[in-house]
């Protein structure tokens, strides 16, 4: 078995500590990569519905603002959950209401839909817990493509917490920091 | 609403035959198709096909005295005809129906407006 | 310095010229005739709660800071240093006892006073007037928590600049005397005109159109009333043209859908009644509720500002205000609603920035700017009102309020000094005890 050690930023632990599971960090690594994998084609191929279903019945998709403050005071640059105005603050059922929306022929904002590209890696496991709930981080590139000459390009990190559920995953909670400051896109309509 | 002996009328089955909010097609010679509708106790006959995109209203899903279209979600009030919500905005043609001995009758020349 | 005098407008016909939204001296002409005179909503109290807390906001295409000084006062200062223009502030908010410029650390303090120099005996020889030398202040005033600043000495009152639009905005600004708190902004860019956001405002004939996809989802998923054209054109509100600024209100309780399209999402607890009452009379506090509204130049809908770029580039400021009257759970919900439905990421405003798009980039066609645009609506169906201040619409649904928007922009335009700029009398009646800052 190959170990990989990493140590995360944020928690200051090895993120490939041995855990509770059977599955080696190695098989675990893997297997999340093929997930996010096929995440991210299912958002380029508008399956929106399917994405969904990736998700929890109480999931929630969170998206804090990402504000410009000095170096020291960095502990002010990403508002925590609960405290400020985020981009997405969504359940289950305001999901459905933004993905329902573009079945509907008119969400003008995707209307031709958007061509987009969403690469995603750099997965690191940050945690795994007693139950199999497994943290993890990942980083992601995802370009937009517009009507006729609109495009932006966002990147950012997303950190994911996992359960393993009828032999695959469900995302139960996901935060999604983008790295820019003022959107440089006319609208959001498109997930990560 | 004319009821001339010389006017055609469309047999579209007999009372009984459609439950409440349900609908039929109703087709006949030389005459587009229809869509039959029982909402409210009343029996509606519209063109069956949506104004708006090539999708039959007899599917769509009754809403009190309106049909929704299935394809993308248009409501079109069966009374009038009218599209009340996006994505249509052209009403459809409405055909008077009458009960006569049991048998449900669709005109084959819609109302005039 | 009179110069070209612009006629934009017919209001015989509502013939609207394209080319306000993509002529760049246009542009430039809105940047000192508009943004350097009238009162631009800026930023919000609770911002900046401390001594020494700022934020950085803009007016127009000034970027300022919004400072509390140490004695509690507030300062809206250019954040530009007097020496070469480099900026005091990088930071989107914070505290500090000073602003130190980056490039050669000329230091302000809170009230925009230039408090140090390097080097004044030693390279400036003693000949330096540091007191001629403070940042460019502008004229600050509040009303009901919201901050406005003005660059112009000849400005009338903020009370009188906001007129009688005030009798409706009390109505959600001013409920509870507890106030307001602002969270936020989103910012964003749209690549239109930002006059097309703001006229939007009094734009109810596009609802069930531009944001059809959001009210049908809404309404399949989450069970609310449909909103079609019909329910539309019943409404018993009015479009109100009262001193500049646009606004449109509900009557309750008719206009069942006043509840969701409330501007500002306060949540309005069912036991905040009484207080309101006292502070609005009856009337206002239970009979009318406030819409979608728009403040001259660029405050788009509660508090929200459209912040030029250039004539194609708007910045969009989408802040949030909860009330703090409301239980902590309530504001939760009202700003996970504000979240959802307006920002770069609502899903009804993201419906609208194409349009908007469209409509501002027709000043580039030459073919169009012969057939000139169309605000024709309602033309010649207005009357007046001894309750309802302003300019009124026969019907909910009008563009009477687009076409008294570009008479403002064509009196601001057009005008030498604020001594040409017309100001309707406050006539209102304002029952109750709220007033512009109790």
């Amino acid at each position: 078995m190959v170990v990989v050690t990493v140590i995360d930023r944020d928690t200051q632990s090895e993120v490939f500590a041995p855990t509770a599971s059977a599955k080696s960090a190695q098989e675990l690594w893997t297997e999340l990569n093929a997930f996010y994998i096929a995440e991210a084609w299912l958002l380029d191929e508008r399956k929106l519905h399917e994405w969904l279903d990736m998700f929890t019945e109480d999931l929630l998709y969170f998206m804090p603002r990402r504000k410009n403050v000095p170096s020291r005071e960095a502990d002010r640059e990403i508002p925590p959950y609960g405290t400020d105005l985020p981009f997405f603050d969504e359940d289950r059922k305001m999901m459905l209401v933004r993905i329902q929306r573009m079945d509907s022929g008119m969400a003008w904002a995707e209307e031709p839909p958007s061509r987009t590209r969403h690469l995603v890696g750099n997965l690191v496991v940050q945690r795994v817990e007693e139950d199999g709930t497994v943290h993890a981080k990942t980083a992601f590139l995802c370009h937009r493509s517009h009507a006729e000459y609109d495009t932006a390009l966002y990147s950012g990190y997303r950190e994911d917490v996992l359960h393993p559920v009828d032999g695959t995953w469900k995302i139960s909670r996901r935060t999604i920091v983008l790295d820019v400051n003022v959107v440089l896109d006319k609208n959001m309509a498109i997930f990560f | 609403m004319s009821d001339q002996d010389d006017e055609r009328w469309t047999t579209a089955g007999r009372v009984g035959d459609l439950a409440e909010g349900e609908a039929v097609l109703v087709t006949s010679p030389g005459c587009p198709a229809r869509a039959l509708f029982l909402a409210g106790g009343d029996y509606f006959a519209l063109d069956d096909v949506c104004s708006h995109g090539k999708s039959s209203l007899s599917e769509g899903f009754v809403e009190g005295t309106a049909v929704e279209c299935v394809l993308h979600g248009a409501l079109f009030d069966l009374r009038t005809g009218k599209a009340l919500t996006m994505p249509a905005t052209v009403p459809m043609t409405t055909y008077p129906v009458r009960v006569s001995d049991g048998e449900i009758l669709v005109r084959d020349r819609p109302h005039e407006n | 310095m009179a110069g070209t005098k612009y006629e934009i407008l017919d209001p015989e016909t509502g013939w609207l010229d394209p080319s306000i939204y993509t002529d760049q001296e246009i542009y430039r002409r809105e940047m000192t005739h508009i943004f350097g005179r009238a009162w631009l909503l800026i930023g919000h109290d609770s911002l900046i709660p401390n001594p020494g807390d700022f934020f950085h906001t803009y007016m127009g295409e000034d970027p300022v800071i919004l400072s509390r000084g140490s004695d509690g006062s507030v300062n809206v200062l250019l954040n530009m240093c007097r020496h070469r223009g480099a900026r005091l502030v990088r930071a989107d908010d914070g505290n500090c006892n000073s602003f130190v410029c980056s490039y050669h650390a000329w230091t302000y303090g809170l009230d925009g006073e230039l408090e140090y120099v390097p080097g004044e005996q030693e390279v400036y020889y003693g000949e330096l007037d540091r007191s001629k030398l403070g940042l460019k202040r502008a004229r600050v005033a509040t009303y009901a928590g919201l901050v406005f600043a003005t660059w112009a000495e000849d400005a009338p009152s903020l009370e009188d600049y906001l007129g009688d639009a005030r009798w409706y905005l009390d109505m959600e600004f001013n409920r509870s005397g507890k106030g307001t708190y602002a969270v936020g902004p989103h910012k964003w860019i749209q690549p239109i005109n930002w006059k097309t956001a703001v006229d939007n405002c009094s734009d109810w004939y596009h609802v069930p159109v531009s944001h059809a996809s959001a009210a049908n989802a809404m309404f399949r998923v989450l069970g609310e009333p449909r909103f079609t054209h019909d329910r539309l054109f019943q409404m018993k509100g009015r479009a109100a043209f009262v001193n500049g600024h646009q606004v449109q209100y509900f009557k309750m309780p008719e206009d069942s859908l006043a509840g969701q399209s409330k501007s500002i999402p306060t949540a309005t607890a069912e036991d905040d009644t009484a207080e309101a009452v006292e502070r609005l009379g009856e009337f206002r506090a239970k009979s009318v509720v406030l819409g979608t509204h728009s403040l001259f130049p660029n405050t788009v809908l509660g508090f929200r500002l459209a912040i030029p770029r250039g004539p194609l580039k708007t910045e969009f400021w989408h802040f949030a205000l909860a009330s703090n009257a409301d239980t902590p759970e309530q504001q939760r919900e009202v700003l996970r609603v504000h979240t959802a439905r307006n920002g770069v990421t609502g899903h009804f405003e993201a419906d609208d920035v194409d349009n908007w798009r469209q409509v501002s980039e027709s000043g580039l066609s030459g073919t169009y700017r012969e057939l000139g645009q169309r605000v024709n609506l309602g033309i010649g169906h207005t009357h007046t009102d001894d309750v309802f201040p302003g300019a009124l619409s026969d019907r909910f649904v009008s563009e009477n309020n687009h076409r008294h928007f570009y008479r403002r922009w064509e009196e601001f335009m057009n005008a030498d000094s604020w001594a040409d700029i017309p100001l309707d009398p406050q006539k209102a009646t304002y029952e109750g005890t709220a007033g512009m800052n109790e």
